[in-house]
């Protein structure tokens, strides 16, 4: 019995404790923002730049909320959710136009206003489903995105087969960046796409089998998540001679450059994607106005030209210590 | 209060939910009532697949393969549409294809005498394999046009602002619910969970009933998968990748004895309950995802050992 | 005769078939290719293998262990806190890692043995509560050996080879040998089997189930540990997704090398051939040219292909009472 009342004490207790604590919080507007999975680097840059975007806002709260791992049935769950929540805006990258499509017309049934950030889906059909059920979008244009690679590893290297390696299953940005790099190959080149998952040990098994099945490969093209397994892989078979590509201005991706490991990266400026997307929402609330033509932050290629100045611009939002804790090299 | 915990197995999912939905309303307020539809959903989705894995627990074996049955059985679905199919036989197409997988898992442990754990576990990589293999690792996605097709909304749409898997879920769970306690099938169940050589020393036909038992678990975990991707339109390949683990957990909340002989379907769906209260609270509260895997953990092994001090202290009353 | 039934009735003998099969095929298809990929392939099995005979020790006392994978990321973060900010040497984050993952297989015997709940719920429950504090410490995404540490000689052992093999995949052949000792050879090995054949005849006989039930938990989270680690030196960091399924594979490749689930019977190089066989599949299919994805569902197939056979096998050499 005693076991009881002390179990019963607790729940009180935190719920008194979660009650004070949402009195506790006056703000003005709460903006979701649902992450595309929490697994990814990238998702770092939105976080920290809205940190630093409620710092200037006091008024303006932002939640970030994402399921673990990339999987568009489970980020459509979470938007469901948070509209339930009749949020004063929402900020998100649509992974998924037919797994988002419902919820994002509950959205705008109810007016809650929708950004959508990072990588846009740029096909013409897909955007007449979306139209009029987002305000506006920020980010790259991930076809260009993979086209500018390719001129860029074109004027160094001859290649004979390219890969890309898909580390997050089904992520239609990925997908038109692989294949925006292969339709800007010259006639003749093989590519590949190749499927690692997430996982470090079944990526790095999956990388290596296919290295060594293909002894023609000369370009290896991945996102910031890949590339650390892909150095250790060629390392390991002493296949010097593959040009790797890798995404986004990530301190791995950086370090991987100033390494000499790395051919080159490219930038989509995620440190200032997210405070555009809040400022369309605030604003767009405030005022009721909002953008009518995309933001489109990039791409810009980074390579060893460049690399030190970008360093010095990503330790700036990130800090020194979390910049050389998330880089293994 | 500890005896509560004796007389029913339910009792602690019941008390979960109580504690869980008063702290939501309270810190979250009025939205989170408005969030009662969705999470209903989700209950609906998980809780079908749940059912099954129920019954599964209840005879005394385990499915790890369920979550992967629900992503192979829904592609195929999908597949089947977008071959001009009509969605009817679709439907009863990919409705066969679980139920001849479970046969064959129930076929492989009760003919060969092999431990359910690693048949199934043999079959959650296979059929992710076939899943990865025949799409590549890229989703797959219902063509527009039978997107619209009235048996597609059937299963995907809505009425009355509430999906219909709700109801389809509700229905399910009573039907087994009277098939435990009103029918034969629900005795033998029982028994052979119990202990197999007694059940048929009396003459129930254990192998019968275990390898039916696989068979429905299979079959409602495709027909989830299915009203999902119904639902979605789409199917990708990692959907479900945790399902197996989350399901035994809300088994094991809702009152089945892992040993098998015990607990009830309708105190399994609670237990769903209570872990989707606990995920939707925390995404609605903007709190990080991975406190959900965290909390799982600790209510799953939290729960039980509960229950084994409290009959421990019971019985030295 | 007695020959083959003695060698029949061994646990290991279906792996040792599968094994040469494994290798006669990939090395007459490949044209003889195949071979020059077994650095690579040693170098896996060393990994998954440092947890495969944890979980092989611990199937012999009757328990499964299915938190290997979150510990596997957990040993190695705790690793870079204890450099980064217990700021002590790698030596000594070795130890300390190596002893919290004792500390992991410590917490989960004493639930299973005192708390009555089953090894799958307590081992379910660990694998969720330590991937979520592999998540949170990472932030989803990676922590790093700390940049003084990297070249550190412990670290740099980790990544070298001797004779043109992985040091790790010499790490598991001793570890193989010292832990088929232990289980054949010493009284703690026989009481993790007689614990695992019968717990209450055990107890008659004064072996007490619990302890050695706990020490067997407590070995097999030490191993998962030590694969964490040592991949930690390999490859500078630790990934929120590091380790993920791995308890599945680690679990089959036991299952293919002989374990049951039942406990009482065990052998500890039967599971390190099993790996070997799942790894060296990796590689050779690919080199054949199949897609990726066939590999995982191969291994299901082979899962139960393993079981089957083995089930014909014992159910032909035992004598018909």
């Amino acid at each position: 019995m005693r076991l009881t009342r002390s179990v019963a004490l607790a729940i009180a207790a935190a719920m008194a404790l979660a009650v004070a604590s949402v009195a506790n919080a006056q703000t003005k507007y709460t903006f979701y923002h649902v992450l595309w999975g929490m697994t990814d680097a990238n998702v770092q840059f939105h976080i920290r730049a809205g940190e630093a975007y409620m710092a200037s806002h006091p008024e303006v709260e932002i939640k970030y909320v994402g399921p673990e791992n990339y999987d568009p049935a489970e980020h459509a769950k979470f938007l469901d959710t948070v509209i339930n929540a009749n949020p004063d805006g929402i900020a998100m990258h649509i992974s998924s136009v037919d797994a988002m499509l419902p919820s994002l017309r509950s959205a705008a049934e109810k007016g809650i206003p929708f950004v959508s950030v990072t990588s846009h889906p740029p096909s013409v059909e897909d955007n007449e489903k979306l139209d009029g059920l987002y305000l506006s979008w920020v980010g790259a244009n991930e076809q260009i995105v993979g086209e500018v690679m390719a001129r860029h590893v074109l004027r160094t290297v001859q290649p004979t087969r390219v890969a890309y390696l898909m580390s997050h299953l089904g992520h239609a940005g990925q997908e038109q960046r692989a294949d925006g790099f292969f339709e800007a190959m010259p006639e003749g080149v093989v590519s590949d796409k190749v499927a690692t998952g997430e996982e470090p040990q079944k990526a790095k098994d999956v990388i290596r089998a296919y290295v060594q099945s293909n002894p023609d490969l000369s370009i290896i093209f991945g996102s910031a998540l890949t590339h650390k397994w892909t150095v250790d892989v060629l390392e390991e078979l002493g296949r010097e001679d593959v040009a790797i590509l890798t995404s986004d201005e990530a301190p791995t991706s950086l370090e991987c450059i100033l390494a000499g490991k790395c051919h080159a990266s490219f930038g989509q400026q995620f440190p200032i994607q997210a405070p555009f997307a809040y400022e369309m929402l605030y604003q767009y609330k405030e005022t009721g106005m909002f953008p009518v033509r995309p933001i489109i932050t990039g791409p810009a290629i980074i390579d060893e030209t460049n690399v030190e100045s970008i360093k010095t611009t990503v330790i700036g939002v990130l800090g020194e210590d979390t910049y050389y804790d998330l880089s293994p090299f | 209060m500890s005896r509560i915990f004796l007389i029913r197995n339910e009792a602690i999912a019941i008390a979960s939910i109580c504690i869980l939905s008063g702290f939501f309303a309270l810190t979250i307020g009025a939205s989170w009532f408005n969030n009662i539809p969705s999470l209903l959903r989700d209950v609906s989705w998980l809780g079908i697949v749940v059912i099954g894995q129920a019954l599964v627990i209840m005879s005394g074996e385990f499915d790890l393969s369920v979550g992967s049955v629900y992503a192979f059985v829904s592609m195929v679905f999908v597949l089947l549409l977008n071959e001009a199919i009509p969605p009817g036989l679709s439907l009863l197409l990919s409705l066969g294809l679980a139920a001849a997988i479970g046969y064959l898992t129930g076929l492989l442990t009760w003919r060969l005498k092999l431990p359910s754990l690693l048949v199934t576990l043999g079959f959650l990589f296979f059929y992710r394999g076939m899943v990865e293999w025949v799409t590549d690792g890229f989703p797959v996605t219902i063509d527009d046009e039978i997107r619209s097709s009235v048996f597609i909304t059937l299963l995907g749409g809505k009425t009355l602002g509430l999906h219909n898997s709700i109801m389809i879920c509700a229905l399910l769970v009573a039907v087994f619910t009277v098939m435990l306690s009103k029918f034969r099938f629900g005795n033998h169940l029982y028994a052979v969970g119990g202990d197999t050589d007694v059940a048929l020393a009396t003459g129930v036909p254990a192998g019968a009933i275990k390898t039916w038992v696989f068979v429905i678990c299979s079959g409602l975990a495709g027909f989830a998968g299915i009203i999902t991707a119904a639902s979605l339109s789409s199917v990708s390949t990692t959907t479900a990748t945790a399902m197996e683990l989350e399901s035994i957990a809300a088994v094991v909340i809702g009152g089945c004895l892992l040993l098998g002989g015990s607990g009830t379907v309708w105190g399994a769906l609670l237990g769903v309950v209570t872990l989707l209260l606990l995920k939707h609270g925390l995404i609605i509260l903007g709190v990080n995802i991975f406190a959900y895997q965290v909390c799982l953990g600790v209510v799953l092994v939290g729960l039980v050992a509960l229950k084994g001090v409290v009959s421990e202290l019971e019985l030295y009353r | 005769m007695s020959f083959w039934r003695t060698a029949l009735a061994r646990p290991e003998t279906s792996v040792v078939i599968g094994t040469i099969l494994v290798v006669l095929f990939f090395t007459i298809s490949t044209g003889g290719a195949w071979l020059s990929t077994l650095p690579s392939v040693f170098r896996v099995t060393a990994q998954v293998g440092l947890i495969a005979i944890g979980q092989a020790f611990l199937m012999s006392s009757g328990e499964i262990d299915l938190s290997v994978g979150s510990t596997f990321a957990v040993a190695g973060l705790v690793a870079i806190w204890a450099m980064d900010i217990l700021t002590l040497g790698v030596a000594p984050a070795f130890l300390v890692a190596l002893a919290a993952s004792s500390l992991i297989g410590l917490v989960m015997g004493v639930f299973t043995v005192y708390f009555k709940v089953p090894s799958m719920i307590v081992t379910l429950g660990a694998l969720f509560v330590l991937r979520g504090i592999a998540y949170i410490s990472t932030q989803g995404f990676s922590l790093s050996i700390p940049r003084e540490f990297r070249k550190d000689p412990l670290v740099l052992l980790a990544k070298a080879k001797t004779f043109d093999l992985n040091n790790t995949f010499i790490v598991l052949l001793v570890a193989t040998v010292i832990l088929a000792i232990v289980l054949s050879r010493t009284r703690f090995g026989s009481h993790v089997l007689a614990v695992g054949g019968d717990a209450s005849a055990a107890l008659a006989n004064g072996i007490s189930p619990a302890a050695t039930k706990i020490k067997a938990f407590m070995v097999c989270s030490a191993f998962a540990g030590l694969s964490g680690i040592l991949v930690l030196f390999q490859e500078g960091s630790v990934y929120s997704t590091s380790g993920i399924k791995l308890e599945l594979e680690a679990i089959a490749a036991a299952v293919i090398g002989g374990c049951t689930l039942r406990g009482g019977s065990g052998s500890i190089w039967g599971p390190v051939l099993g790996v070997f066989v799942l790894s060296s599949l990796k590689g050779g299919l690919m080199m054949l040219g199949a897609p990726t994805s066939w590999y995982i569902g191969l291994v299901g197939a082979l899962l139960i292909g393993f079981l089957i056979v083995s089930q014909v096998i014992s159910a032909s050499t035992q004598p018909t009472a």
